[in-house]
């Protein structure tokens, strides 16, 4: 029997959220397939309330799908894999325990949890799609035996909007007064590694420009990593320099995005790096440590790291900040890898995914 | 340094000369390797101590300097007249914020002393317990000998069932496991010592290299259709072979036998290496205290048979 709709269950749908927008694409495109599709969620932010459905209200139709968009622990999970329909997993990585056990037991229980879930899911999915390569290899590992890589669907329309003016401001006289501007933008987390930041922040301004500043957007996944941060920012004097922004609007981000000179990102784990993207399109250098899927997310367009040692980034930024020709292709290789990632070539190549896959496994 | 536009510039190129940068701003002392140490350790001091990785002092020196309540909260800030705003809080706050914070800091205080003193506690116990706490049996101590169990192969094949899974442990260089598997002995065995094992399964018998004991407490209840032990029930101090009976009738399916065969204490110095015999943690059991103990756990028609220097000590799981 082949298929009449897909659904789409994801644990929370909220605004700007990488795998939320992602998943809103997703829905557009089997719609746009003739297929049936809705979202059906654990939690849905207020800009989303008619967008999306709880998942209890769901009821079974003949010829649906369901498809699992796998980023974390949720007893969304368990309700999924008990449902009869044809099932299929999106998977965009869970952040691997280790990193939280430290900071936060309950959540990296959490992980623990949402990693067995995936895994067990293997045994009733009939074909896993990831979001890289990376997270593809670790769908074989879980024991999928149908996978498939399809690229994170970003859009960049968020940044069709003016910069927040008291935001860009305040950016603006800071660069009045000289030193340059590092950004990175993602959750306070451990697998960040945002206090890896502030190490090399140190190592810049002792050794090159002692003007220098660095942004830090994105709300907090750990409240004691978050505080850790703090206090080591108060440690090593640095209140003026640093700035955690917290979680901000989409014209805040712009604004940060706008201000900044080169986009520097020390995360040990990421299964995209959807604000990679983002700084490739808002024209900045971007200098990244080499981990997880991000060699694959920036393929060219980026200063790759494998050794991120404060002295050793200090040094990377200071290159960037004053190579104009290597600032120039790094900008211009961004754009190249962006057009790659373009939302209309990740959206082809979801629809070719699924086209496949409805076609083969019907 | 570049000096055109590069489409795809050399990564590995750029962060060579980077390297170099750093190695000659190193060498001018600029940057000391110290200083990146000091950051380090500068961040990990508010790292939380106490997760399962960590030990007991370290997590007791955190939750030390955590006791502290320090109510100077920082005051700067880049965004004009905020700084000042939050000078002003602090300022007229203080009474209210220093009255709480020494009751805090009292109590979390009182907490850790009371914590370091039952850490000092536990740290006593243990090591009382550790004089107490028999011997380990390291498989390095002892030499890779195979014993001769040729004389029970026949015994074993009259009692193991020829359905389900049988297992020997220690099955040394498999010798009885090939007799068994030839009389249609569904049987596997395992064997601390590298060297026996890997001969066993070049022999292409299915041995694996394993504790007895740690392998048996992996096994499912009731999972075992029999069991052969030899070796470590010699070796064994008192305490593990006690607990080696209770695991063989906790895996053992009701009504599998059990074979023991163990070497009498009056033979084992002169029937095995002085290596192990010196430093071996037990000694062996007479045959009957084997079976009184197996008579006082879950087992039945019990039987002894003397061979020797040896002898074998047959039951059956009770229903």
């Amino acid at each position: 029997m082949s298929a009449s709709a897909v659904h789409q269950v994801i644990p929370s749908l909220v605004r700007w959220d990488a795998i939320g927008n992602h998943s809103l694409q997703v829905q557009s495109i089997l719609r746009e397939m003739g297929l049936q599709s809705e979202i059906y969620v654990n939690d849905v932010g207020p800009e989303y309330t008619g967008k999306a459905h709880f998942f209890d209200r769901y009821q079974g139709q003949p010829g649906a799908w369901l498809m699992y968009q796998a980023s974390t622990g949720s007893r969304l999970a368990s309700w999924f894999a008990q449902r009869p329909e044809p099932k299929l997993v999106n998977y965009h990585n869970v952040t691997p325990p280790q990193f939280f056990e430290r900071w936060e037991p309950w959540l990296a229980d959490e992980m623990v949890d949402g990693r067995h879930q995936i895994a067990k899911l293997a045994g009733v999915a009939r074909h896993g799609i990831a979001v890289s390569r990376y997270n593809e290899e670790e769908l074989i590992e879980f024991g999928y035996r149908s996978t498939s890589t399809s690229p994170l669907m970003v859009d960049m329309s968020r940044f069709d909007t003016p910069s927040d003016p008291t935001t860009a401001g305040w950016l603006d006289r800071q660069r009045e007064r000289g030193g340059i501007g590092i950004l990175f933008h993602g959750r306070i987390s451990p697998n960040k590694a945002q206090h890896d930041l502030v190490k090399a922040l140190v190592a810049y301004r002792r050794l090159y420009d002692p003007r220098a500043r660095l942004h830090l957007t994105g709300g907090a996944s750990s409240g004691t990593y978050r505080f850790a941060l703090r206090r080591f920012i108060g440690e090593e004097d640095l209140w003026d320099a640093v700035d955690l922004a917290g979680a901000v609007s989409s014209e805040e981000l712009a604004a940060y995005f706008r201000g900044a000179d080169v986009y520097v990102s020390l995360s040990e784990h990421e299964g995209f790096g959807a604000p990679l993207l983002e700084a490739m399109f808002n024209g900045l250098p971007i200098i990244a440590f080499a981990s997880s899927a991000v060699p694959e997310t920036v393929g060219d367009a980026a200063l790759l790291l494998t050794d991120k040692s404060p002295g050793v980034v200090a040094a990377a930024i200071h290159r960037v900040a004053t190579d104009s020709v290597l600032r120039t292709s790094l900008v211009e290789a961004g754009r190249r890898r962006l057009a790659e990632l373009d939302l209309s070539r990740t959206r082809a190549s979801m629809r070719t995914t699924l086209s496949k896959i409805l076609e083969e496994r019907s | 340094m570049s000096e055109a536009p590069d489409p795809a510039f050399d990564n590995e190129r750029v962060m060579a000369e980077i390297r170099d940068e750093v190695a000659r701003r190193r060498a001018a002392g600029d940057f000391p390797p110290s200083l990146e140490r000091e950051l380090d350790l500068a961040f990990d001091r508010y790292v939380p101590a106490g997760s399962v990785s960590s030990d007991f002092t370290e997590a007791v020196r955190a939750a030390d300097r955590a006791a502290y309540i320090n109510v100077a909260v920082p005051t700067e800030s880049q965004k004009p007249g905020v700084g000042e705003v939050k000078r002003v809080l602090r300022k007229v706050m203080a009474w209210y914020l220093n009255y709480l914070a020494q009751q805090t800091t009292a109590f979390a205080t009182a907490s850790v002393r009371a914590m370091r003193s039952l850490g000092e506690r536990l740290e006593m116990v243990e090591e009382q317990l550790a004089e107490l706490a028999p011997a380990r049996d390291d498989a390095a101590d002892r030499p890779p000998i195979a014993p001769d169990l040729g004389p029970w192969a026949g015994l074993c094949v009259e009692c193991l069932p020829r359905r389900g899974r049988v297992l020997h442990a220690e099955c040394g260089d498999g010798a009885l496991l090939r007799s068994l598997v030839e009389a249609g002995v569904d049987v596997y065995g395992v064997e601390p010592r590298g060297p026996l094992v890997d001969a066993a399964a070049a022999a292409g018998l299915e041995a694996w290299p394993d504790d007895p004991i740690e392998h048996l407490s992996a096994v499912a209840d009731g999972y075992l259709a029999g069991l052969v032990l030899s070796g470590c029930v010699d070796r064994l101090a008192l305490p593990r072979q006690r607990r080696l009976i209770d695991l063989a009738a906790a895996k053992l399916a009701p009504g599998a036998p059990l074979i023991i065969i163990a070497t009498l204490p009056q033979a084992w110095t002169t029937s095995v290496a002085p290596l192990e015999a010196d430093l071996a943690p037990g000694r062996p059991l007479h045959p009957t205290t084997w079976a009184h103990l197996l008579g006082r756990s879950r087992f039945a028609d019990i039987a002894v048979q003397d061979g020797g220097d040896t002898s074998a000590v047959t039951a059956k799981r009770s229903g």
